[in-house]
């Protein structure tokens, strides 16, 4: 069963994520979620997701690191990685970019391009 | 045709797409503003016939016909209009308003394209009025932009309202008084690049009064005769948010409970279907070994006799040291069969047991303590026990009770890797919220954040190697609920871990109370 791993740390921000991603249920896919970066850096490697919604701005460990960590020091470059990047300034892109990120979403964010994004890397048609 | 230096200068410095064309369609000049909306290049439009590039092939003759002097005649004041639908090189269909003017002395018009919406909205200034009532009277917090520089041009009573700051504090500050700061430089280019009303955007904000909460937000652009505008609704969600969540995790229970439900009846029978066989295995076994013991010295006779021979494909010099390890392995397995279905038989026959018992819980912890010293004092010896009596009570089952207090102290002891590491019980009383509280506290290995996530799901252990069934804290905390309380776990790997279990507390002190239920067995100690 794929599984899409949520990364926020902010609750509300989290649970709309988790409640826009629930109808991928129905096509088999597991919504999972952590609130932090370490936390995440533990899920992806016990749950293997195919795809991570990954905030940046986070206590502990910030979403670059996160993506760096598993793009680059654990080697699972084959999971798709969805940056939530609120700056949009191109030095952060750039951050994202180097990190190993596959692509991201500008905050304020529209959660149809979130489901449309998801649902494009599953290859499942909403 | 050429036109003079003023002319040119106004005709091109103009915000408003134009051109001047010749009788037969031809495009004589264009200015900036047609070459954006229409996507070519001056040169590929001037000195073309090329209206079908924008214009549909029936909407053409409209635009011909306006240099018709009976046209003319009609409108003689005022310059020829027509409506058509101008399309874009890159597919953009915008329906538009086309002035024609006719140049004098020329035999050339000059078209001026205007959207359609903006000149209803110059022309019915009531309707700017009506706006006014709608934009003010809205439910919805609106603010409007100035999208150039996403100043607060304007907001309404709902929007006040909303981030907690008067009209004036809003126009004067703007976004940097309740976004978040390092998403306000997206806002910004959301509504500076003029969006599309179909896309709602979600961002975190702050009210004034600092709670930090979600947002949707839909913007859409609304086109005035001076300028372009933003409108944006705002709505809090967040309370939308936890609502569904609450609904969501209700369901999971509700489909929980009667999965257990199901599970119950299961495991009822499945427990009564195990447990016949299970016990022809024990009995048998121990028959087995007896008959063992009797037939070994005649098998070793005949080894003397005869010299060494197979049985089972194994030689009887190695069959002496093996059978004995297969019959433990075949009692170990089965006893540990029994020490499951037995737990599942206490976990659904006590689902049925009633709750109406008054209990001292410091006397059921006493209980518990004194079944378990000879494992206290096997495990640690540091092992502190703080439980007053006079707490009030609590309503429930004492025999559970008993059962979550064995099963968290027995945890706690097996989490030790050493004598001197302490394991703590105290039962206290929190007045403020009315609980009493169990806590036990070890200085063993800890739990990962991983393990923690999964220790109330049944059938998960860590201890599967040396026997643990993974139903002993699912069942504690399926009991612990039962008495509307809560169980909460604060680990730290390598550090130790913490149960806090809450239960509601009941009127009337331990001691004074008539209906106070008897413990089962063992005596405080």
């Amino acid at each position: 069963m794929p599984k899409v791993l949520i990364v926020e740390d902010e609750p509300l921000i989290r649970l709309l994520l988790e409640q826009t991603l629930e109808g991928l249920e129905e096509h088999g896919v597991e919504v999972i979620a952590a609130d932090n970066g370490i936390v995440a850096i533990e899920m992806i490697q016990a749950e293997r997701p195919e795809l991570v919604l990954l905030d940046v701005m986070m206590p502990k460990m910030n979403g670059f690191e996160v993506c760096r960590i598993v793009k680059q020091q654990l080697g699972m470059d084959h999971v798709h990685i969805i940056m939530l990047t609120a700056k949009g300034q191109e030095q952060d892109r750039l951050k994202a970019i180097e990190a190993g990120t596959d692509e991201f979403i500008t905050k304020p964010f529209s959660i149809v391009e979130v489901a449309e994004r998801v649902a494009a890397v599953l290859k499942i048609g909403l | 045709m050429k036109l003079s230096a003023l002319a040119y200068e106004l005709f091109h410095a103009a915000d408003t797409p134009a051109a001047i064309m010749r009788q037969d369609g031809l495009l004589l000049h264009v200015n900036d503003a047609f070459t954006g909306i229409a996507g070519y290049k001056k040169t590929q439009l001037e000195g073309k016939r090329n209206l079908a590039s924008f214009v549909s092939s029936e909407e053409i003759p409209k635009i011909l016909a306006m240099q018709h002097p009976a046209f003319h005649k009609s409108r003689a004041k005022k310059p020829a209009a027509v409506e058509i639908a101008f399309s874009g090189r890159w597919g953009q269909r915008t329906p538009v308003r086309v002035a024609a003017s006719a140049l004098p002395g020329t035999r050339t018009l000059l078209l001026i394209i205007r959207p359609a919406h903006c000149l209803t909205a110059e022309a019915t200034k009531a309707n700017r009025q009506r706006f006014g009532l709608f934009f003010e009277q809205n439910d919805a917090a609106i603010l409007v932009f100035d999208p150039r520089n996403c100043a607060v041009v304007d907001a309404n009573l709902a929007a006040s309202a909303l981030f907690g700051y008067r009209h004036d504090e809003l126009v004067s500050e703007g976004l940097g008084l309740f976004a978040e700061p390092n998403e306000l430089d997206n806002l910004i280019q959301i509504i500076g690049t003029m969006p599309s009303s179909e896309r709602s955007y979600v961002m975190t904000y702050f009210r004034r009064d600092g709670i930090k909460s979600i947002l949707r937000f839909r913007a859409t652009v609304i086109r005035m005769s001076d300028g372009d505008l933003v409108y944006c609704s705002f709505r809090d969600i967040g309370e939308e948010v936890r609502l569904r969540e609450e609904l969501r995790s209700r369901q999971a229970q509700l489909i929980h409970a009667n999965k257990m439900g199901a599970l119950g009846m299961l495991v009822s029978s499945v427990a009564h279907e195990i447990s016949n066989p299970n016990n022809f295995i024990m009995h048998n076994i121990q028959i087995l070994t007896d008959a063992w013991k009797d037939v070994l010295p005649i098998l070793r006779d005949y080894y003397q006799e005869h010299g060494d021979y197979y049985l089972g494909g194994i030689p009887l010099s190695e069959f002496e040291e093996v059978i004995p390890r297969l019959v433990y392995g075949i009692h170990d397995g089965s006893e540990r069969i029994r020490n499951i279905v037995a737990n599942l038989r206490e976990y659904v026959r006590s689902d049925r047991a009633k709750l109406q018992s008054s209990v001292d819980i410091s006397a059921v912890v006493m209980n518990a303590v004194a079944l378990m010293r000879s494992e206290i004092s096997r495990h640690t010896n540091a092992f502190q026990l703080l439980s007053p009596e006079g707490l009030p009570f609590i309503r429930g089952s004492a025999q559970k009770l008993e059962q979550v207090v064995i099963n968290l102290l027995m945890n706690a002891l097996q989490s030790l890797s050493d004598r001197n590491q302490a394991v703590s019980l105290q039962v206290t009383y929190d007045a403020g919220t009315d609980d009493v509280l169990l806590t036990i506290r070890d200085e063993g290995v800890g739990m990962t954040e991983q393990v923690q996530a999964k220790i109330l799901e049944p059938f998960f252990s860590t201890k599967l190697e040396r026997g643990g069934t993974g139903l002993g804290l699912y069942i504690s905390h399926s009991i612990v609920c039962e008495h509307k309380g809560t169980m909460r776990f604060t680990s730290e790997s390598g550090v130790g871990t913490t149960v806090t279990v809450r239960i509601p507390a009941v009127l009337g002190k331990a001691g004074h109370d008539e209906g106070r239920q008897p413990l089962a067995s063992g005596v405080a100690g």
